[in-house]
């Protein structure tokens, strides 16, 4: 418990750099902007419409599976550091987690998600 | 109990942003907010393995879905008239029951008598003696929620992934592709890659 | 109480001194080695030997303009830099720098937590914000498609990273980093074991910190500088510097899991390899050393292939490894360490073959002829 303390004070201090620093460029930096250098990029021409655009639908399914995924190691991460414990029974309940994601794995394989265009 | 109170406070400032802020964006940052501090809330409840599940998992996975999806909905097509005009009364009775169970359960807690021997067992809620009880006493549940993500992934593929025709989506011209590419759920036609 | 308090402070400030002391001079180091690989000078004007290079970089970024284009969100233009070099600078607290109380008495981390492992995994899996808010923030298209690049690309290896660690965890019964040295102290280092995790996870690792050949958020002909176009000065600088210590994190965390972290050589007796910090230093400075190698080597792959090696091919191995290593530990539980070593050489040697035959990249044709490509 006492050592989550320390973990605060890591961030504090992690975050107090950031804040200095953002603080100093701040104050320090000078100050002439013009329309011109406020513009967004876009290789010298005027912007053009919104850059909150849509993007491919594909990122998104990349997230969804990442997240199923990401739960199943969450769960495999007990297992793992109390295998010593479990014995022999671990490895068929590994095993039956790993063959479960194995499909989901391949189906998502076999319909070409992993696919990038 | 300060630090309790600090967060708790926190908490419900992030949840309260979440509803009240009108961009997606900084509804999605608030209730990351919300999450970690739920995620300090487990430390100090000797929930370590729970803590950085918690970050994993919500702050760090299903929040950045959330904000990808947010961006794939254009800002504008959010505001406007609800669509959904009944949920608003539905929600808030919902809400009220809710804190009534809520309430109800608190002030009826009472600590189990063999709390020490059982707080002493979970070592501080390390993931090795998680593990051993997740996967002894808690095994069936365990297999069943595996079995419930191969469901989800199945769902995600099939909601969201227009599979390409085979042997046709070879021979669609580059422009049938790019539409694909870039399609959602709403807007794409899969008659339209096929053919 | 209060002592114990103020010196995890004075610790805490130490760590991040030290670490962006590290970042201006790796900036430094890797301008001259890559100039070293290209046959040509590099940085060498400002104080001798170019030393004085990083305080004239820090003291330009200091004093430029700070701009904040019109079409910004202000507040998360402000917000993504500060998550980033936060998240960073924490990580690196959890890593053990030598045994218990030899730093003058006290503990060379500045936390030593049951969920060392996890701790790291969770904060750097939270600096994809900083990256992906930076983006859209910035309100300008480069940004947006670089930070949604990088994204997608830091959590499809984070994946990868977690998975490999696995047959690790399995071995060493702790996620408590210096459970895991004082383990690999007595039964050897576990990259002779875990091969394989040892060969993913450093993947994973080049791809979460967005170095070469995964350096694909920045990839220049494309995305002019990616999630970075609209920042400058300061804020520009701590991205950098985010950027640069997650590289020394990935290079602490490498050496602490697969190369015997703060312990020295066993052969040279326990006094020697129970100095506190060279034997730590010297591992990172190896691996921040391969990192800049692989740079000036390996040309930057292409974004669809990145994916498809992240999913098609990490993914599957990291699993088997695990496998692998939980039916070694259930079947063979009391036989020698070393078999597991020979299994990892040979699967090492066959991934090397494999991909050397370009079979998993077959597919990809098709869908190039689909794209019209």
């Amino acid at each position: 418990m006492n050592e989550f303390l320390h973990v605060f004070i890591m961030f504090l201090v992690a975050g107090g750099i950031g804040v200095l620093a953002l603080i100093v460029g701040a104050v320090l930096g000078p100050k002439k902007p013009s329309r011109t250098k406020l513009m967004a990029y876009e290789s010298g021409n005027d912007p053009i419409g919104s850059a909150r655009e849509r993007f491919p639908v594909h990122f998104y399914l990349v997230a969804m599976l990442f997240i199923i995924f990401d739960i199943e190691t969450a769960f495999f991460y007990p297992l793992a550091v109390s295998f010593n414990k479990l014995g022999t029974f671990a490895f068929w309940e590994a095993l039956a987690f790993v063959v479960l994601v194995a499909v989901g794995y391949f189906y998502i394989l076999k319909k070409g998600v992993l696919e990038w265009k | 109990m300060v630090v309790f109170v600090i967060l708790a406070v926190l908490a419900i400032a992030g949840a309260i942003g979440t509803i009240s802020f009108k961009s997606g964006i900084y509804s999605a940052l608030s209730l990351v907010g919300t999450l970690l501090t739920l995620a300090m809330m487990y430390v100090t409840l000797h929930a370590q393995f729970l803590a950085s599940v918690q970050v994993m998992v919500y702050a760090g996975a299903i929040m950045v879905l959330f904000l990808f999806v947010i961006m794939l909905l254009n800002e504008s097509q959010m505001s406007g008239a609800d669509p959904l005009p009944w949920v608003q009364p539905v929600a808030i009775a919902g809400g009220i029951v809710l804190a009534a169970a809520l309430a109800f359960t608190a002030f009826q807690f009472k600590a189990p008598k063999n709390l020490e021997t059982a707080t002493a067992a979970l070592q501080g809620g390390t993931p090795g003696a998680i593990g051993e009880t997740l996967f002894t006493k808690f095994l069936l549940p365990f297999e069943a929620v595996s079995i419930l993500l191969l469901i989800a992934a199945i769902g995600a593929v099939s909601l969201v992934h227009r599979q390409p025709a085979h042997n046709e989506a070879l021979e669609t011209t580059s422009e049938h592709a790019t539409d694909n590419a870039y399609s959602d759920e709403t807007s794409s036609n899969p008659a339209k890659v096929v053919a | 109480m209060l002592t114990d308090i103020l010196l995890t402070l004075l610790k805490a400030v130490g760590v991040v001194l030290g670490l962006l002391t590290t970042f201006a001079y790796m900036t430094l180091i890797e301008r001259r080695l890559l100039a070293r690989f290209q046959i040509r000078a590099g940085p060498n004007r400002v104080g001798p030997l170019g030393l004085l290079q990083p305080v004239a970089d820090a003291i330009k970024s200091i004093f430029k303009e700070d701009l904040v284009v019109t079409a910004a969100d202000k507040i998360i233009f402000w917000l993504a830099p500060f998550i980033a070099i936060t998240m960073a600078l924490s990580a690196f607290g959890a890593i053990p720098a030598g045994p218990a109380g030899s730093l003058f008495g006290q503990d060379p981390w500045v936390f030593n937590l049951d969920i060392g492992l996890l701790f790291i995994l969770a904060t750097t899996s939270m600096g994809v914000y900083g990256i992906f808010l930076a983006g859209w923030s910035s309100g300008s298209k480069y940004p947006l498609f670089g930070g949604l690049r990088s994204s997608a690309q830091i959590i499809s290896y984070e994946l990868g990273q977690g998975l490999s660690v696995l047959g690790l965890l399995m071995l060493t019964g702790t996620m408590n980093l210096v459970g895991i040295v004082n383990w690999q102290a007595e039964h050897g280092i576990l990259i002779l074991f875990q091969g394989v995790a040892f060969v993913t996870f450093v993947i994973s690792s080049f791809a979460e910190t967005n170095r070469t050949p995964f350096d694909l958020p920045e990839a220049e002909q494309e995305l002019v500088a990616g999630y970075l176009t609209e920042y400058s000065s300061i804020k520009w600088a701590l991205f950098q510097m985010a950027e640069y210590v997650n590289m020394i994190t990935a290079s602490a965390v490498i050496s602490t899991l697969f190369m015997g972290g703060f312990k020295g050589p066993a052969f040279l007796g326990e006094t020697i390899a129970n100095i506190p910090f060279i034997w730590l230093f010297a591992k990172i400075a190896l691996w921040l050393f391969i990192f800049i190698w692989v740079r000036a080597t390996l040309p930057r792959m292409r974004y669809d292939k990145l994916q498809q090696f992240g999913w098609k091919f990490l993914f599957p191995v990291a699993l088997m490894n695990t496998l692998a290593t939980a039916a070694y530990k259930a079947f063979l539980p009391n036989s020698s360490l070393w078999y597991l070593g020979i299994f990892s050489v040979l699967v090492v040697i066959a991934m090397i073959v494999f991909s050397g035959s370009r079979d998993w990249q077959k597919v990809d044709v098709k869908t190039r002829a689909v794209a019209g490509d």
